[in-house]
């Protein structure tokens, strides 16, 4: 092969890269359109009662009051990353159901109240969170480490658990899963 | 085979005796046995106070549930919020009266199986808890039955009716009665077993089971009658986990103190006492981490009581020990003496309070 032909041949290769590696970074980096449910006690039961203050705007909140709307349960720490990754996710998906049609309730898992709130702030999330003292909520739903996401059903049973960062995608083929099943 | 002792007129009577008498006895024998049962199982129910039966139970749960957001400790070992949250948690469900049946049904309902780090007691997996006393008490049935019938029938010949002693004609497989005292004998022996058999099983039973059937009772105490309030409750807790640290059980008696703590934040003993208990298991498992908890409970101990003399050596024991900070350590010990110390504190505290003024060439003032 002559010298001019190996340089025709890198030269390939660069632009093949150049055109291939941003659809390689965008698929990597990009949330996954499906998320796998895990298993939970707690799936085909109602789901435990959640009320408290919201961090940032101090209104009561709780979980019957959502009753007759799927809600996405989601506990979180601001010292957790995936929580980080999942929160725009999360405020996505509370912006795309305003309706009213689906509700996202957050609830801290061992973190103070102002950072989780700096926290919401921060990555944008403006959907109700609750402090839970006494880790009482948390023990309720089984949580083992955030972020954990509970899909509870407008008859207020558990339909799903998710270990790890949801996506809006992912929550909303299982919000048409669940109401395909009738729930 | 002897015939010794064994006539046909023996026989018969025995025979005769045996379809009416015996029967009575047979029954009576087993209402004595369930009476020594009961009465067993009473003792062993009523022989411990209260509160030290509720702090048993409460450190064995801790200890057979995991730490949920932990790699396979337990709740008792584990110093996360969650771990925390839920000791207190189980020490608020014992004392409302909860079985230890009912307390890990509760976790497993939320965490499912792997929260137990044994066994659970219910369902199908609980026959681990039962099935080796079914064993023994069935083997010891088995062998008490084969040993009685063994004994009591044995095939001999049977000597032919009006033929003397010494003239024995022999009659294969013809069941003969022994003498009616060495039967009596034999079968005071299988009772005695028995019962022994059956009293000690029943201990065995209330040792393994002793939270399930204490507390099906209404309230927070095994009688049923008696709710402790919140004080009484502090003060039980805080003799118990006494005992359980003059007993070097460590980890329970620092439970009990955490459970002080629980329902009392600022009670200057519990912290002082769980500020020191974490200093030796911070010592021994060299870890400063540790330590230094110990040293937070120790000064928070002081910020609640300002003069209470237990924190202020504690303190000045960390300080001297640990940190080796003897300045600190002669404040502390200074505080400790100038307020009023029990003479056994001081006769244990002695040595390191040499040991500092001999470090700082001042004279001891003890």
């Amino acid at each position: 092969m002559s010298n001019g032909q190996k340089r025709a041949l890198i030269a390939a290769g660069v632009v093949v890269a150049v055109l291939v590696l941003p659809f390689a970074i965008a698929l990597a980096t990009r949330p996954p359109a499906t998320i796998d449910a895990v298993a939970s006690p707690l799936v085909g039961k109602p789901a435990p009662q959640i009320s408290g203050k919201s961090l940032l705007t101090g209104s009561p909140v709780s979980l019957a009051e959502y009753r007759g709307r799927f809600v996405v349960v989601n506990f979180f720490a601001s010292w957790c990353d995936p929580c980080g990754q999942e929160a725009p996710e999360l405020d996505s998906f509370a912006y795309e159901h305003r309706d009213g049609s689906a509700e996202v309730l957050g609830v801290v898992f061992q973190d103070e109240s102002s950072t989780a709130a700096q926290f919401l702030q921060k990555t944008g999330g403006t959907y109700p969170a609750v402090q839970d003292p006494g880790s009482k909520i948390a023990i309720d739903y089984g949580i083992k480490g955030p972020p954990e996401t509970f899909l509870v059903a407008p008859n207020g049973m558990v339909v799903a658990h998710f270990d790890g960062p949801v996506t809006r995608l992912g929550l909303d083929s299982y919000i048409a899963k669940a109401e395909r099943e009738g729930l | 085979m002897s015939s010794a002792g064994v006539t046909a007129e023996g026989v018969t009577a025995e025979r005769s005796e045996f379809s009416g008498k015996s029967r009575y006895q047979i029954v009576g024998v087993w209402v004595l046995l369930g009476a020594i049962a009961a009465v067993t199982m009473y003792l062993g129910v009523h022989r411990v106070p209260i509160g030290a039966v509720n702090a048993r139970r409460i450190a064995q749960l801790e200890s057979e549930l995991k730490c949920p957001v932990c790699n396979d400790i337990s709740v008792a070992q584990s110093e996360v919020k969650v771990a925390s949250d839920m000791r207190s948690q189980i020490a608020s469900f014992v004392n409302k009266g909860m079985s230890d049946v009912q307390v890990e049904q509760y976790y497993e309902a939320r965490y499912g199986r792997q929260i137990l780090l044994s066994p659970p007691r219910s369902g199908f997996a609980g026959l681990v808890w039962v099935l080796p006393a079914v064993v023994v008490v069935a083997a010891g049935a088995l062998g008490g039955w084969v040993l009685f019938v063994r004994r009591s029938e044995i095939e001999m010949p049977v000597p032919a009716v009006g033929t003397s002693k010494e003239t024995v004609t022999e009659l294969p497989n013809q069941k003969v009665q022994l003498d009616p005292k060495r039967k009596h004998k034999n079968r005071w022996v299988l009772v005695t077993g028995i019962a022994c058999l059956i009293a000690g099983l029943s201990f065995f039973v209330i040792r393994t089971l002793g939270g399930s059937s204490q507390s099906r009772l209404p309230s927070g105490s095994i009688t049923g009658s008696t709710k402790l309030s919140k004080g009484q409750e502090v003060t039980q807790l805080l003799a118990d986990a006494k005992i359980l640290a003059s007993d070097g059980r460590y980890p329970e008696a620092t439970n009990a103190y955490s459970q002080v703590l629980a329902i009392e934040p600022r009670q200057a003993e519990a912290l002082a006492y769980k500020g020191w208990l974490l200093q030796l298991a911070g010592k021994a498992g060299n870890d400063p981490k540790l330590v230094g908890q110990a040293a937070s409970y120790e000064r928070a101990a002081l910020k609640a009581s300002p003069r209470y003399p237990d924190a202020a050596f504690f303190l000045g024991s960390i300080e001297l020990e640990d940190y080796h900070d003897v300045p600190a350590a002669i404040t502390q010990f200074n505080v400790f003496l100038g307020d009023s110390p029990s003479p056994q504190l001081v006769e244990i505290a002695k040595p390191e309070i040499q040991r500092a003024f001999g470090a700082e060439g001042k004279p001891s003032p003890v």
